[in-house]
């Protein structure tokens, strides 16, 4: 069981005179309770591997499987894409839940629809019957994210998920993703790693459409250097340790956790004295 | 400079007020950041800044010139520039060029002034050379650029940018703030809303709205330190605001550390 790329490419506009290869020869697997992070800069290529998992764009080369099959039976990959909130078009919270479950006729689908929105953190009976087009950014995302969720998808495919939401929204989504995790695989394609990595099991950064980086975060901290060569900008407080051991600071291991690192840098800079 | 008195507006048809009774005055040059969680009137206030709305009760001056009076509405949009979140709902022209000369261009402005208006603004956000790409063409920190010089061609004294970066990967965000650094250094005054605070650092003053009011109104620092006050905003301390706290808690003074690299320069002097 999981949702397995090979070799991927992808070209757009393939045959004419703008052909743009957009991703070459990247793989990744994703099983049922993993969280892989997906990070690259604008142009990298993530974009266009969301709709090669999701289905939505062929390769050119290489292959898709979802539990050993080709992608596109429905339901079973969930994707949530940047600003999902701007697809609304039910005239209530509830309906615009259940469109997905009650299309891929769950005989459930009522129940499937409630689980998702109590899952963001948005009861049905304070939440179901709003217009979603009233409700405040985060709460939006989160309806949107609800949306997917209802479908019960085995692997959960989120682009940006956080962007733009302030502190309650964006805990209320970490926390549905968490609880999705539970019984699906989770790929969260992000510029804002930080808030993902602690609970990341792997990290695939991409680098103008080839894989820079692919490994567990662990190994990602032991190493960044083919992370940083690739343009991407590790978050602060994982670079001020990096930035110390190229100084000769004595630091084994780096520590995601501001209070942690701190605790590493004090302790370096006493060795050294 | 831009003045905000006692401030109330209520969405048509909403029960309750989006801003109440809001007040603050913004000096010619300086740079604000306006923070607060999802809901607490931010956006609304950005576009009262420059008229898109007109107060329910209070008054907004630009310059004097009141933003309610229709009669100067144009005056006020050109002195009050206005970025949003999604530079793909502000793009209108099929290149570059006719983009940034679409605002000056319905004012009259004749062709040779437009011609300078255009260079000099695509020049300030760095995007000289692409004048006639089409935009969908460029990279979604590009965009925002386009966005901005769009706005920069009116020549406003006071530019509102409603979280310009939040779409931006790490790279589209620093140009679009190296850009907002050099425009203030020429002179605009930036009135930026954000829920990052760790782009409050740059800034003079932070302006922290909670259900439609103003519940902070100062430096970023003294904000930063007030554990209670950024919890109740739903405001979170930078991870290196952090690191640089727990750091003088075990002794080490890094001083007013923005950058990883200003940490471990305090740290390990090259």
């Amino acid at each position: 069981m999981a949702l397995v790329a090979d070799a991927l490419s992808y070209t757009y506009g393939s045959g004419t005179a703008f052909a743009a290869s957009a991703l070459a020869n990247v793989s990744l697997a994703l099983a049922p309770g993993e969280l892989v992070l997906v990070v690259g800069a604008t142009g990298s290529g993530k974009s266009t591997l969301l709709r090669l998992l999701s289905g939505l764009l062929e390769p050119d080369a290489g292959t898709v499987l979802v539990d050993g099959e080709k992608p596109g039976r429905p339901g079973c990959v969930g994707i949530v894409f940047q600003n999902p909130e701007t697809q609304f078009f039910a005239e209530t919270v509830l309906d615009d839940v259940l469109f997905g479950p009650r299309n891929l006729r769950f005989v459930d689908a009522e129940d499937a629809a409630r689980e998702a929105l109590v899952s963001v953190g948005l009861p049905v009976e304070r939440f179901g019957d709003r217009s979603p087009f009233t409700l405040s950014g985060g709460e939006a995302r989160r309806v949107a994210v609800a949306g997917v969720l209802a479908m019960r998808p085995a692997y959960l495919l989120l682009d940006e998920p956080t962007a733009g939401l302030d502190r309650e929204g964006r805990d209320a989504v970490l926390a549905a993703i968490a609880v999705a995790r539970e019984r699906a695989g989770v790929l969260v394609v992000t510029h804002d790693p930080e808030q993902f990595l602690p609970v990341a099991t792997r990290v695939l950064a991409l680098a103008s459409g080839a894989t820079a980086f692919d490994g567990s975060v662990s190994e990602l901290l032991e190493d960044p250097g083919p992370y940083e060569r690739a343009g991407l900008a590790l978050p602060d407080v994982i670079r001020a340790q990096v930035l110390a051991r190229a100084r000769g600071a004595a630091i084994s291991s780096i520590a995601l956790d501001p209070v942690q690192a701190a605790a590493t840098l004090a302790k370096a800079r006493a060795v050294l004295r | 400079m831009i003045a905000v008195e006692d401030v109330t507006y209520t969405y048509p048809g909403a029960g309750s007020a989006a801003l109440d009774g809001v007040s603050a005055t913004i000096a010619p040059g300086t740079w604000t950041v306006i923070v607060g969680p999802n809901g607490s009137g931010k956006s609304t206030l950005a576009r009262l800044l420059n008229g898109l709305l007109a107060p329910s009760a209070g008054r907004v001056t630009v310059d004097d010139m009141d933003t309610a009076d229709e009669a100067r509405a144009w005056d006020v949009r050109s002195r009050v520039g206005l970025v949003l979140q999604n530079p793909d709902n502000q793009i209108v022209g099929t290149v570059v060029e006719e983009d940034v000369a679409f605002g000056p261009e319905n004012l009259g402005v004749p062709r040779d002034e437009l011609r300078r208006r255009v260079d000099e603004a695509l020049a300030a956000v760095r995007l000289t050379g692409l004048e006639r790409r089409e935009p969908h063409l460029l990279s979604e920190g590009q965009k925002q650029r386009l966005a901005i010089a769009g706005a920069l061609a009116m020549r406003p004294a006071y530019l509102v940018l409603d979280e310009p970066t939040a779409m931006l990967d790490a790279e589209g965000r620093s140009d679009v703030l190296g850009v907002l650094r050099e425009l203030q250094a020429a002179g605009t005054a930036i009135i930026h809303i954000t829920h990052d605070l760790s782009e409050a650092l740059y800034a003079q003053r932070v302006i922290a709205l909670k259900h439609g009011a103003v519940a902070y109104d100062g430096p970023a620092s003294a904000l930063l330190a007030d554990d209670a006050l950024m919890a109740s905003l739903g405001l979170e301390v930078p991870p290196l605001a952090r690191l640089v706290s727990a750091l003088r808690g075990a002794g080490l003074d890094v001083g007013d550390a923005r950058t990883a690299e200003d940490v471990v320069e305090a740290l390990w002097p090259s």
